[in-house]
């Protein structure tokens, strides 16, 4: 039979078995989003942009944004490397138990999560509880609705997602480097720096990645645990469509948020790829 | 062969203990915000005291007492089933397709499929509120199924995707050369295989669709999903009710776990 008739019509059959997802893919995520970019630009709604950018609250929501996805970016992935560390040096049984833990809150709803943040720093919640017996404070503070309560839950909400795939990469790492490190005379701490970091380093990008686009999109955390002190870009997004209903100011924002987001996520693609070409370069020298 | 305990032996550095007790700290951080909720759900009273005063189960009488949350509560598992069906059976032929065929375009494909998990859910439901107001589907309960098939698709992708790369096409291609059509080496040599990556799969699909606020409160016009329900619980008055409706959950996924721990043989890392 001929080899390449054969080759051709596998081809044609892994083709239609992927065209129905392509499908769905195409007309209910790509179509909407395109049509919402050329809908922005489109007669009036152009000037919206103009709007965006002069109009000094929606800058400074964008900023403020911004900012608290970067701080819980960075508290995440200070607790995160040491505990991927620590997870990947036990036993089995360990690891699954570990595992358990970290899935249980990611398997929860994000809801049920942000409800329990609210009941933890009510004023009469626990942690009131604990700072007034312990005579930090004399009376309950207000701790929710706050920017505290919202990056304390989003940090929470998002460890998992730093966690896993810098776990992916350690737990990757031949652990026969570190003795040849060792045996060439490297100490702990240039073990880590030298060896630990640069091998770990796709995985705490991935990391980064993730949580710093979810955190940007952000919409549950800071509607329910920031009290209307803490604007964002997606409460802003549903106030002018849900409040307002101007869906065309919706849409702009929308646009303008998912720009932020793919710049974020090619940067850190672009980041990635430098720092594997640099290892290439000093391991070659 | 390398033991896993030895991975990290060789760092042995003086701050060892210190990274067990930080460690168990960040545990600690992670379940003990969900403990919270169970006091809480047994409340005697009706405003937020922790410790309750009181204890009772009058907020669970409440949760199955109370129509408007019995029919958001059917409303979700009815969206999240159609949604977990279409994205599982699509996710599997498309899963099939790029780990079969398509050597140079598979690894593309791929990310494109991927794409859903970075759009923010605020942009892709104002995008699909705009497409569905044209085509009137605004406030029916399968245009969110359909919204939510997509969200949930690159969560089937990923898991399908890694379970069939681990699995032998050999396997299937000696069934056919015993005289199987591919269908029924398909369905007889390769999905008995990976049924453990399909339940995974369709977990995963399940509870993205149960849990999903954002695109179902820009789709539903006066009803309202579960996530729809406990929003404006919690946003408007706030009672023990969503603490009974959280603990059920909770244990619902705990629950799940188990039984997808005991199909991958306790290697829980095989879930994430």
């Amino acid at each position: 039979m001929n080899l390449r008739l054969q080759a051709i019509k596998a081809q044609a059959g892994a083709l239609a078995l992927v065209s129905p997802a392509l499908a769905l893919l195409g007309l209910l995520f790509f179509y909407p989003i395109v049509l919402l970019f050329f809908t922005t630009l489109e007669g009036d709604n152009i000037g919206n942009y103009a709007k965006v950018v002069s109009s000094g609250t929606s800058m400074q929501v964008f900023f403020n944004t911004l900012r608290i996805a970067v701080i819980v970016t960075v508290v995440d992935l200070l607790l995160a490397y040491p505990l991927a560390v620590y997870i990947s040096g036990l036993s089995p049984t360990g690891k699954a138990i570990a595992f358990f833990l970290v899935l249980i809150p990611l398997w929860t709803s994000q809801l049920v999560r942000t409800y329990a943040w609210m009941v933890l720093l009510g004023r009469q919640g626990p942690i009131n509880n604990i700072l007034v017996w312990l005579g930090v404070i004399d009376a309950p503070i207000r701790l929710a609705n706050s920017e505290f309560a919202v990056v304390a839950g989003m940090t929470h909400i998002m460890l998992p997602y730093m966690l896993l795939p810098i776990y992916n990469s350690i737990s990757k790492i031949d652990h026969s480097l570190f003795d040849a490190a060792k045996g060439l005379g490297a100490g702990a701490l240039s073990t880590f720096t030298r060896v630990l970091v640069p091998l770990s380093i796709q995985g705490v990008l991935a990391g980064v990645s993730l949580v710093l686009v979810l955190s940007l999109g952000v919409f549950i955390m800071p509607a329910l645990l920031g009290g209307g002190r803490v604007p964002v870009i997606a409460l802003l997004i549903e106030q002018q469509a849900g409040s307002f209903l101007n869906w065309a100011m919706a849409g702009t924002l929308s646009a303008v948020l998912m720009v932020i987001v793919m710049i974020t996520f090619l940067v850190i693609k672009f980041l990635t790829r430098m720092f594997v070409r640099g290892r290439i370069d000093v391991a070659s020298t | 062969m390398s033991h896993p305990r030895s991975r990290l032996k060789a760092l042995k550095w003086p701050g060892k203990g210190l990274l067990g007790v930080f460690s168990w700290l960040v545990f600690i951080f992670l379940v003990a915000p969900l403990l919270v909720v169970v006091p809480i759900s047994f409340s005697g009273g009706s405003y937020l005291r922790f410790p309750p005063d009181s204890y009772s189960v009058r907020w669970y009488q409440t949760y199955f007492g109370s129509q408007s949350w019995i029919d958001a509560t059917l409303l979700s598992i009815l969206v999240g089933t159609v949604a977990t069906i279409l994205s599982v059976v699509l996710g599997f032929l498309f899963a099939l397709g790029i780990t079969r065929g398509l050597r140079r375009w598979s690894g593309a494909l791929e990310k494109l499929a991927l794409a859903p998990m970075i759009v923010p859910s605020i942009v892709y439901s104002v995008s699909m509120y705009s497409l569905f107001a044209k085509l009137g589907l605004v406030g029916t309960w399968y245009g969110i199924a359909l919204a939510h098939t997509v969200l949930c698709l690159p969560f089937v992708i990923i898991v399908l995707a890694a379970g069939l790369k681990e699995y032998d096409v050999d396997q299937e291609t000696a069934a056919i050369g015993l005289g199987a059509s591919r269908l029924v080496a398909i369905r007889r040599i390769t999905i008995p295989q990976i049924r453990s990556s399909l339940l995974s799969a369709a977990f995963l699909a399940f509870i993205t669709s149960f849990d999903e606020l954002v695109v179902a409160m820009f789709l539903s016009s006066t009803f309202g999903t579960l996530p729809k329900r406990m929003f404006d619980n919690i946003r408007l008055q706030i009672d023990p009710t969503i603490a009974a409706v959280s603990v059920l959950e909770i244990v619902m996924i705990v629950i799940a776990m188990f039984v997808l721990l005991r199909m991958n043989k306790g290697e829980a890392s095989r879930l994430a």
